[in-house]
């Protein structure tokens, strides 16, 4: 009898635990589950935390297991090889330990990425519901500041601005970002336009709320995962810029180095050092390649239809 | 159309004025003022640059410098260049702008492999075909193609103890191999995104009813494919061929510089290193107007062959 009990008793919440998964998930859950499930995602997801924890922690990892600062010279051992002389990743030409400097330049690298991204999602988002949303002469004033800005020879007026004002990471991502909104406005304003004629945005301004109020309520939540996927390509497109100018010799100048500043000194070393060009390189892309595949996950679990 | 052409020629000329202000007030911004950019020579005495400038007319009001630099410059006139034995700098640019030209049409006609490889990987969607070919356009669009350079230096360097560097001097064959590999290395990033484009077109252009309708009226698949899908997926390739534009004249600073290309890219990067401002300048308008024209040629172009385009 007890025994009939406790089974039905189990049934019971299995039954439960089934009607709770078939409930509807909401739209975070369901993409995050999805996002979660995807094996290449994840694995990205480890390798780019890896990388990401190891450029903050660099000065701790640098002390106390690799033994070298960014600047120590080992002048006992210039371009030393890797494995030779307690130098897992060689040395540079004044004996710089090269795995250090790697950890380090990580901290450019990523830090440029994320704020491009930041300011540019930020500029597409809001010019992009604004020129989606109210349509007319104002998606027309969009469009045409669009059409300028898509067409500037980026790399051109990036080194030009360099040579003029020294650029600190944060004014090198101001106007990276401030010249990288056009595809991501584009993107914003084609969802901003399926979403205006919903009837749930309808029925909003018919109960009488305000522009404001439909822009922040209604079509923000909608457009956070198209944000999320425009904001990872640009993290993408940010990193190997950065690289291609400071590889240029007109990146940030600081003393901790970049991974492109790294791979620019290497550039006389093709011959007797080249791991100092295959390193920098392969970690910029692997970290680039990370940030691709987790933007593309996300867009597949934003959007599963787009899945094959 | 024509209103089209019209606005889109509008934009293109306030773009172009935009950048042409913004060197002019670089000129005026730079270290020393104006003059500096003429006479960079510490030897010379105040008084001789006070006759510089009232030769030049920098001692003029600035509006009225203004636009006659634009004129100048609209004239084609940019001045001299300080770091190549004060030629004019139209010059100096005019004798790089053949090699770029080579360079990157031949990189664009390696990028259009992209074509082929996008409808492949749509053809074969889902399959280990079409896997393939996005492993391969989700890597090449990570790589850093600088660095890719590198790497086929040294491997090149440590395999056969050769690498190209420069034009070649010898006939044709040995112009090809010296621009064939720089021409790869630009191309990378076309081809990519040439794949990912037709492959995106091509699936969804295979959705479309008119292609059921051709299947079902007993079309042969080839017919089908060549008279009904691929035309309408190569249509907007038209654009990405101006949209890329851009793309190969940046990356040009960097290819040409490491194969020591002797086109407009590496001028720009050298003369950039000797700060030599007048030719760093007119190169930024020069190629701002020429990505404009090309990108207004692939627009106007695309309206022309898509007659569903109609812009209003």
């Amino acid at each position: 009898m007890s025994e009939l009990v406790n089974t039905t008793g189990k049934a019971a919440t299995t039954l439960a635990a089934r009607r709770k998964r078939n409930q509807a998930q909401s739209f975070f859950a369901g993409a995050f589950s999805r996002f979660s499930k995807d094996k290449i995602s994840m694995v990205a997801l480890v390798f780019f935390v890896v990388i990401a924890l190891s450029a903050i922690f660099a000065p701790f990892i640098s002390k106390t297991f690799l033994g070298y600062t960014y600047e120590e010279l080992d002048l006992t051992n210039l371009l030393a090889a890797p494995g030779t002389a307690n130098h897992l990743l060689g040395t540079d030409e004044l004996g710089r330990d090269n795995l250090v400097r790697l950890l380090y330049g990580g901290q450019v690298s990523l830090t440029v990425g994320f704020l491009v991204a930041l300011i540019s999602a930020f500029i597409g988002t809001f010019l992009g519901i604004v020129a989606g949303y109210f349509g007319g002469w104002i998606d027309d004033l969009v469009n045409g500041t669009y059409q300028i800005v898509a067409n500037v020879p980026l790399l051109f007026l990036l080194i030009i601005l360099s040579i003029f004002f020294k650029p600190t990471v944060f004014t090198l991502a101001l106007t990276f970002g401030l010249l990288s909104w056009p595809g991501n406005t584009r993107q914003i304003r084609g969802a901003v336009l399926s979403l205006r004629n919903r009837d749930y945005i309808d029925a909003a301004r018919v109960t009488g709320a305000s522009n404001r109020r439909i822009m922040w309520v209604h079509l923000v939540p909608n457009l956070v995962s198209t944000v999320l996927v425009v904001a990872g390509f640009d993290v993408v497109s940010a990193m190997l810029g950065e690289a291609g100018l400071s590889f240029l010799g007109y990146g940030i100048s600081v003393p901790v180095p970049s991974w492109g500043n790294l791979l620019s000194d290497a550039q006389s070393h093709y011959t007797d050092a080249p791991w100092l060009v295959y390193f920098p390189g392969l970690l910029i892309f692997i970290t680039v390649l990370c940030v691709f595949l987790l933007a593309d996950g996300l867009r597949d679990a934003f959007d599963p239809r787009l899945r094959n | 159309m024509t209103r089209f052409i019209i606005r889109r020629v509008i934009q293109s000329l306030i773009l172009l004025w935009v950048i042409m202000t913004l060197s002019f007030v670089l000129t005026r911004l730079a270290p020393g003022g104006p003059a500096a950019l003429y006479f960079e020579n510490k030897n010379i005495g105040p008084d001789q640059i006070a006759a510089i400038r009232k030769a030049r007319g920098l001692d003029d009001p600035l509006i009225l410098q203004y636009f006659r630099w634009l004129w100048q410059t609209i004239t084609l006139d940019f001045g001299e260049s300080l770091s190549y034995a004060r030629r004019p700098v139209i010059e100096v640019i005019g004798a790089k702008i053949g090699p770029t030209f080579q360079l990157g049409l031949f990189s664009y006609l390696l990028a259009l492999a992209g074509v082929p490889l996008g409808v492949f990987a749509a053809r074969r969607r889902g399959k280990w075909g079409d896997n393939v070919v996005r492993i391969f356009t989700v890597v090449g669009s990570a790589v850093p193609t600088f660095w890719l350079g590198l790497v086929v230096i040294i491997i090149l360097i440590n395999t056969i103890h050769w690498f190209p560097q420069g034009q070649g001097t010898g006939g044709l064959g040995d112009w090809f191999i010296h621009i064939i590999f720089p021409a790869l290395i630009l191309s990378s990033g076309g081809v990519v995104a040439f794949t990912r484009f037709v492959r995106n077109e091509t699936i969804e252009v295979l959705s479309q009813d008119y292609v059921r309708t051709a299947q079902s009226k007993g079309l042969s698949a080839r017919k089908v494919s060549q008279q009904h899908v691929l035309r309408n997926s190569l249509i907007p390739v038209v654009t990405l061929l101006g949209a890329y534009l851009p793309g190969v004249l940046g990356g040009a600073a960097i290819t040409e510089t490491i194969f020591n290309w002797p086109g407009m890219g590496q001028l720009f990067i050298t003369a950039a290193n000797a700060r030599d401002y007048s030719v760093i300048l007119s190169i930024l308008i020069i190629g701002t107007f020429l990505t404009l024209v090309g990108t207004l040629m692939a627009d106007i172009a695309y309206g022309w062959v898509d007659p569903r385009i109609r812009y209003s």
